[in-house]
């Protein structure tokens, strides 16, 4: 019944104490969170932990949820958070931008990969897995404006950054996976024109 | 290399709608008469239905139920500015205003304009001859004091009072 309502229009529902409201929320929302907890944890059973923490915040804190943003926006935003503090408490190392060791260490564990199975994947599959390789910050922001559907500001805000800063991530980002798209699987790639 | 770079991340801007009206101008003409241009256009437009088309990853069946289950535990925290009371902090921040204004025109009245410092430069500035003691002594100090201590026991009130409330709400 209330699956079709807008965000807009299931909040007040649940300020008023409807948690079905809520899990309609949860259920539409929860791929992307767990995607995006995904890529920065890279460990299923850590993205599941922190994507349910984040729901939990989420309700606890919904009625500091103006709207002053899209709610897809404000939840990304506390995953985006959570998911750093959670990094942090487990002391794993956030993997920097350019830290070639961990691609080179990502790179070996695609070879396995790439030797295997990549004949029986489809293309969808080939850039979930070139995205893999990716460092979370890359990974997150393709995500989030690929398919959270956020614009450069919103992934601005959602990630603590400058737009301009999230622009030249975003486009070098694209440029790393079009690398990896190419060097793994360059049989998928070659059957796209080449930049 | 460099052009190659350049095209490509002005073509990504057009893409993604954030080029300028001059550059969008200027990319549309070259789309338009450039074959080059078209070329890594159309490879990237293809890049770009690619990159949305990824699946995302699914959690396991009962996420959704474990989600519930938790929240099941927990109500939603009243809004920030229910238990912020702005005229609190708008008497907070007054009385600290009060503070240093009350002290920065003490210290005025207090310099002594006829004299010169030692220190040649600048050699035109006041030497100040405040008179500190006011902090030490006096009933000045003691009246800012007992203020600070009322508006402490008064947020303490209000936190408890806030504390108390919510437990009612539980319970009822």
């Amino acid at each position: 019944m209330q699956t079709g309502l807008p965000d807009n229009e299931l909040i007040p529902l649940v300020l008023k104490g409807d948690q079905q409201a809520y899990k309609v929320l949860v259920d539409r929302y929860q791929s992307y969170i767990f995607t995006l907890a995904f890529r920065l944890m890279q460990s299923r059973e850590d993205a599941e932990e922190v994507a349910q923490d984040v729901f939990v915040k989420a309700y606890r804190s919904l009625a500091d949820f103006k709207g002053g943003s899209k709610f897809s926006t404000w939840l990304y935003t506390i995953a985006h958070n959570t998911g750093i503090t959670y990094l942090r408490k487990k002391k794993q190392k956030m993997v920097a931008i350019d830290d070639e060791s961990t691609f080179t260490q990502l790179e070996n564990q695609e070879s396995d990969f790439k030797a295997n199975q990549v004949e029986d994947k489809s293309r969808k599959d080939m850039v979930n897995r070139a995205i893999e390789m990716l460092s979370p910050d890359d990974a997150q922001i393709i995500t989030l404006f690929y398919r959270g559907d956020q614009s450069l500001d919103e992934i601005a805000a959602i990630m603590g950054l400058e737009t301009n800063t999230v622009k030249v991530r975003l486009f070098r980002a694209r440029q790393k996976l079009k690398e990896k798209m190419e060097k793994f699987f360059s049989e998928e790639v070659s059957n796209l024109q080449t930049v | 290399m460099e052009n190659q770079k350049n095209m490509e991340e002005s073509l990504w801007d057009f893409i993604d709608g954030s080029s300028s009206p001059a550059e969008k101008a200027r990319i549309t003409h070259l789309l338009e008469t450039n074959p080059a241009w078209q070329k890594a256009y159309a490879a990237m437009m293809d890049m770009n239905a690619l990159f949305r088309e990824t699946n995302l990853e699914e959690p396991s069946m009962r996420f959704s139920k474990n989600v519930m289950e938790e929240i099941a535990k927990h109500t939603i925290a009243p809004s920030t500015k229910s238990y912020v009371n702005n005229k609190i902090i708008y008497s907070i921040g007054g009385f600290f205003l009060i503070l240093i204004g009350g002290i920065l025109a003490y210290l005025f009245t207090q310099i002594d304009y006829s004299q010169q410092g030692s220190i040649t430069i600048p050699s035109s500035l006041p030497k100040m001859n405040t008179d500190w003691s006011f902090l030490g002594n006096s009933t000045t100090l003691n009246i800012f004091l007992i203020i600070d201590t009322v508006l402490g026991l008064f947020l303490v009130d209000k936190f408890l009072q806030n504390k108390k409330d919510k437990l009612k709400a539980k319970s009822a």
